[in-house]
C-alpha cells in the first residue's frame, strides 16, 4: 500500500481530467445550465429587495444538487464502464495522488463555475453597496460547500459502474443531505420519535451542509463551519481510499 | 492479550479503522460546537460586539446578570437562530472582562429556571412556520432577563440578533443610571395618534414608533398643552404636525426649550388630503412658530426627480397588468444624502420621507458666532423640485407635475440645532393665562430638530402598495437614535446603526436594470462559447500536426 504523495504526480492526473472535461461540449453544457439557473434565481427578486447580493448566495443551493453530481458522475463511474481503472492503478503514481488528482479537477470546475456568477457581483458593486466581506465568504462558504459535495460525489462515484446511476444516487444523496432540516421536521413531528431521539434533533441538523453554509454567506467566519466543511470533505476522500483498497 | 497485540488487530481490521474515522469526524465536529473562534466581518455585524457595548459594560461598577430562557425543543426552523443567540449572548458576556454574568435557563426541562421565568412575567409563546404544505408550531421559551442590583428588566421574544445588542446595552445603561428620561407627544393638536385604533389610518398612526421608543425609555407621555405643563422629567418633546398652537401651547412648549428641553418637530408646509389625493397650502400658525427659532419649513412639496433604483415607485394595476409608475414624492434618500458627521445619522444606511416640505435654517438667528452646532442632517438629490400651493398626488399625474421649467436643485429635509435660543415671548405679549415667572432668557442648551413630513413617524411604509418594512424601520433608527443623541447617549445611537437597511444607492433606470440583467445572463454564456471555440481550433490544429490525445 502506497502513501507516497507529490502534486505535481497529482496535478498530472488533474490535467487529464480538465481536458476530459472540455474534450466533449458536456462540461461547456453543464456550465452553462448552471450559470443559467442561478442568474435566473438571483434575478427573479434582484431589483425588488434592494439588489442584495446575498440573494446569489442562497441560489447556489439548488443548483449544486444538480450540477456537482454532473461533474463527479464521471469521475470512477466512467473508468469503470470503461475498464481503464486497472491501468490506472499501474502507473506510476500512488492511489491518493489519484485520488486527489481528481479531486482537484473536479474542485477546478467549481471554481470555475462559481466565477462565471461573477458578472452578478460586479452587477451589485455597480448598482448598490455590497458588503464585500460578505461576498467573500459567501464564495469561500460556496466552495467550501461545493468542496464537501464534490468528496461525496466522488465516492459515490467509485461506488457504480454506471453514469447516469452514479449521477441519481448522488443527486438524490445530495438533496437528502440538503434536506435534512425538512426530514428532521418531518421525523420529530411524530410524537414517539420526538420522544425517544429528541438528544438527536440537534446532531441531525448539525449535519446539514447548508446549515453550516448559511453563516459564512453573512460575512461571518466560524471555525465550526469551516472544520466541519474540511472534515466533511477529508471523511469521503477517506471513504473512498478505503473503499478502492478494499476493492484490490 | 497484551495491549500492544490489541492496537495491532485494531489495525488491520478495516472496518473498525472506518468505523473509528467516521466517530471521530461526528464527535470531533460536534464538539467543536463548544470551542470555537468566529469573526463577523460583515458590514452589519451582528456577532461583533461595538467597541460602545464593551465600554459601558466594562465601565460598570457592579455586575450584570444575564438569564436567558431557552426552550432546547423549537422548531427545527429555529435551530439556527436559537445556536445565533446563545452565542452572540455568550460573546457579550466575553466581552465585558467578567462584568457580565451569563446563565443559561431551560425552563422546559427545568422547574426551577420555569418558576424564575414566571415570576419574572417570562412566558413560553408561540413559534414555528406556517407554509402551504406544512404547519410547525410550538409553544418555547425565547426571552432574556437582565438583572442589576436589585432591579429586573426583561426582554421578550427574542429571536434575532440583529438588535438584541442595542436591547441588552440600552436596559443595562438604564439599569445603572436610573435618572429619568421621560419622551412626550404633543397630543390632541392633529390626526397623528401614537396607538392605531379602526379609525386611525397608518398615516396618521405611530404605532411602530412608540412601540419601539417604549422599550427603552418606558411609555411616551402624551401631553397636551393647552391644560397641561411639560413635566420635569420630560427630555424630548416630539411635536408631530399639529394643526393649531395656541398661545398657551406655544408658551409651554418655549418654556421647556428655554429650560434644556429637546424638541423634534416635524411639520409639512402643505397639507395632504388622502381623500382627494392632492396637497394644499398648511398650517402656517406652527410653522410661523418654529421659525422664530429659525426653522424655515418652506410651503412646498418636494419632487425628487432622479430615479433611485427599484424605490420610490408605486405599482398600478391597468387592464390587469402591474406596471410601475415613478413616484417622485416619496424621497428615498441613501446614504449620501444623510450628515455624516452628526452621530445622528453617521452610518445610517437612509431614510423614507414622504410628502415631505424643505427646511431652511435662518442664518441671522442660528449660527456658529452665536454658539449654535448646526447639521443639514437629510438633504435631498440635487434632482429636487419643490411645487407649491398646489399638487396632484395621484400616481398618474406625476408626469404632467413634474414637465414644468421649476430649477432642480438639492433641498434640505430634516436639520439639527443645538444652542441656547431666545424666547418667543422676548418681545412679545404673554397670554392672558400665562404665569408671571417666566424664563426670557435660556438657562441651558437646548436641541431642536426640523423635519419636514410628519409621515416620517408613522406606520405609512406599510399601507397599499409600498410594502417596505425596511423603510419603517430606516425611519425608527433615525428617529431613536436623534432621541438617544438628544438624552446624551450618543453610544446607544451608535448601536443602534448595526442594522443594514437595503436601500439602493446607484440611480439607474429600469431599461439599464434590464440591459444589466441581460448581460449577466448572456456574458457567461459567450465566455464558454468562445473558450470552447478557440479550444476546439487549438485540437483540430494539432490533430492535424499529428498529435494525438489531446
Amino acid at each position: 500500500m502506497s502513501y507516497d504523495f507529490n502534486i505535481r504526480n497529482a496535478l498530472v492526473i488533474t490535467r487529464r481530467e480538465v481536458n476530459n472535461y472540455f474534450n466533449t461540449p458536456i462540461g461547456y453544457i453543464f456550465l452553462a445550465i448552471f450559470v443559467f439557473f442561478v442568474n435566473l434565481l438571483v434575478f427573479l427578486r434582484f431589483w425588488e429587495t434592494g439588489r442584495d447580493l446575498r440573494l446569489l448566495f442562497e441560489s447556489f443551493n439548488i443548483p449544486f444538487l444538480i450540477f456537482i453530481p454532473a461533474i463527479t458522475m464521471r469521475l470512477w463511474a466512467e473508468e469503470k464502464k470503461a475498464g481503464t481503472t486497472e491501468l490506472l492503478f499501474t502507473l506510476p503514481l500512488s492511489l491518493v495522488e489519484i485520488m486527489v488528482g481528481k479531486y482537484l479537477s473536479a474542485l477546478l470546475m467549481l471554481a470555475l463555475s462559481l466565477s462565471l456568477t461573477l458578472p452578478i457581483v460586479v452587477i451589485g458593486i455597480f448598482t448598490s453597496s455590497p458588503d464585500y466581506m460578505v461576498l467573500l465568504g459567501g464564495y469561500l462558504g460556496a466552495f467550501l460547500m461545493g468542496a464537501a459535495y464534490i468528496a461525496l460525489g466522488q465516492y459515490i462515484s467509485w461506488l457504480f459502474q454506471e453514469q447516469i446511476v452514479a449521477f441519481l444516487v448522488t443527486a438524490l444523496v445530495f438533496f437528502l443531505l440538503y434536506a435534512t432540516s425538512l426530514l428532521v421536521t418531518m421525523l420529530f413531528n411524530i410524537t414517539f420519535v420526538a420522544t425517544m431521539f429528541g438528544w438527536l434533533k440537534n446532531l441531525l441538523a448539525f449535519i446539514s451542509l447548508s446549515w453550516h453554509y448559511e453563516s459564512l454567506s453573512r460575512g461571518i467566519f466560524d471555525s465550526r463551519d469551516i472544520l466541519f466543511f474540511l472534515m466533511f470533505s477529508a471523511l469521503f476522500l477517506f471513504l473512498n481510499w478505503r473503499s478502492i483498497e478494499n476493492s484490490r | 492479550m497484551s495491549l500492544k497485540n490489541i492496537l495491532v488487530q485494531f489495525q488491520k481490521s478495516r472496518q473498525v479503522t472506518t468505523a473509528l474515522i467516521i466517530a471521530l469526524f461526528l464527535s470531533v465536529s460536534y464538539l467543536s460546537y463548544g470551542v470555537y473562534i468566529r469573526f463577523d466581518l460583515s458590514d452589519e455585524g451582528q456577532f461583533r460586539i461595538t467597541s460602545a457595548s464593551t465600554k459601558i459594560l466594562r465601565s460598570l461598577p457592579d455586575p450584570v446578570i444575564i438569564e436567558a430562557f431557552f426552550s432546547s425543543d423549537v422548531p427545527n426552523a429555529f435551530v439556527q437562530r436559537v445556536k445565533n443567540l446563545k452565542d452572540f449572548l455568550q460573546e457579550y458576556a466575553n466581552a465585558s472582562r467578567g462584568k457580565v454574568r451569563l446563565v443559561f435557563l431551560d425552563p422546559d426541562n427545568d422547574k426551577d429556571a420555569k418558576d424564575r421565568a414566571i415570576s419574572l412575567g417570562i412566558q413560553a409563546a408561540q413559534v414555528g412556520q406556517l407554509d402551504t404544505k406544512k404547519q410547525e408550531l410550538r409553544s418555547a421559551y425565547y426571552s432574556v432577563a437582565v438583572t442589576y442590583g436589585d432591579k429586573t428588566e426583561t426582554i421578550q421574544h427574542v429571536l434575532q440578533t440583529r438588535q438584541l445588542e442595542y436591547e441588552l446595552t440600552a436596559r443595562i445603561q438604564k439599569l445603572a443610571n436610573p435618572g429619568e428620561r421621560r419622551i412626550a407627544f404633543l397630543t390632541n393638536h392633529g390626526p397623528y395618534t401614537l396607538i392605531s385604533g379602526q379609525n386611525t389610518p397608518p398615516w396618521h398612526s405611530m404605532r411602530s414608533f412608540s412601540q419601539a421608543v417604549e422599550a427603552f425609555y418606558g411609555n411616551i407621555m402624551e401631553i397636551d398643552t393647552k391644560n397641561q405643563e411639560i413635566p420635569d422629567e420630560v427630555s424630548v418633546l416630539l411635536v408631530v404636525g399639529p394643526e393649531s398652537l395656541s398661545d398657551i401651547d406655544k408658551l409651554r412648549i418655549d418654556q421647556f426649550i428655554m429650560r434644556g428641553g429637546n424638541v423634534i418637530f416635524s411639520i409639512s408646509g402643505m397639507m395632504v388630503n388622502f381623500q382627494n389625493f392632492m396637497a394644499t397650502g398648511g398650517n402656517s400658525e406652527a410653522i410661523e412658530f418654529f421659525k422664530h427659532y429659525g426653522f424655515e419649513v418652506g410651503n412646498d412639496l418636494l419632487f425628487d426627480l432622479s430615479p433611485n433604483g427599484s424605490r420610490p415607485w408605486v405599482q398600478q394595476i391597468d387592464f390587469f397588468q402591474a406596471i410601475k409608475i415613478p413616484y417622485p414624492v416619496w424621497l428615498m434618500v441613501g446614504r449620501g444624502g444623510l450628515a455624516q458627521d452628526n452621530p445622528i445619522t453617521t452610518g445610517l444606511a437612509g431614510l423614507f420621507v414622504p410628502y415631505t416640505s424643505s427646511v431652511k435654517i435662518d442664518g441671522n438667528i442660528i449660527n456658529k458666532e452665536k454658539g449654535f452646532k448646526v447639521d443639514v442632517l437629510v438633504q435631498s438629490s440635487g434632482q429636487t423640485i419643490a411645487k407649491q400651493n398646489f399638487v396632484m398626488l395621484d400616481p398618474r399625474q406625476m408626469e404632467a407635475m413634474t414637465s414644468g421649467e421649476e430649477p432642480r436643485a438639492s433641498q434640505n429635509v430634516a436639520i439639527y440645532a443645538k444652542g441656547r435660543f431666545s424666547s418667543y415671548f422676548a418681545n412679545r405679549p404673554l397670554p392672558k393665562d400665562a404665569p408671571k415667572n417666566i424664563t426670557k432668557e435660556a438657562t441651558a442648551e437646548a436641541t431642536l430638530i426640523a423635519v419636514g413630513s410628519p409621515f416620517v413617524f408613522t406606520d405609512f411604509p406599510g399601507v397599499g402598495v409600498l410594502r417596505c418594512p425596511e423603510c419603517i424601520q430606516a425611519n425608527l433608527n433615525f428617529l431613536i437614535s436623534a432621541i438617544d443623541v438628544m438624552n446624551g447617549l450618543e453610544e446607544l445611537s451608535e448601536l443602534r446603526k448595526k442594522e443594514k437597511t437595503p436601500i439602493a444607492m446607484r440611480n439607474i433606470s429600469q431599461t439599464t436594470e434590464r440591459w444589466l440583467t441581460f448581460i449577466s445572463y448572456i456574458l457567461p454564456l459567450v465566455t464558454l462559447l468562445v473558450i470552447g471555440t478557440l479550444r476546439l481550433m487549438r485540437r483540430k490544429k494539432l490533430a492535424q500536426e499529428g498529435h494525438y490525445g489531446v
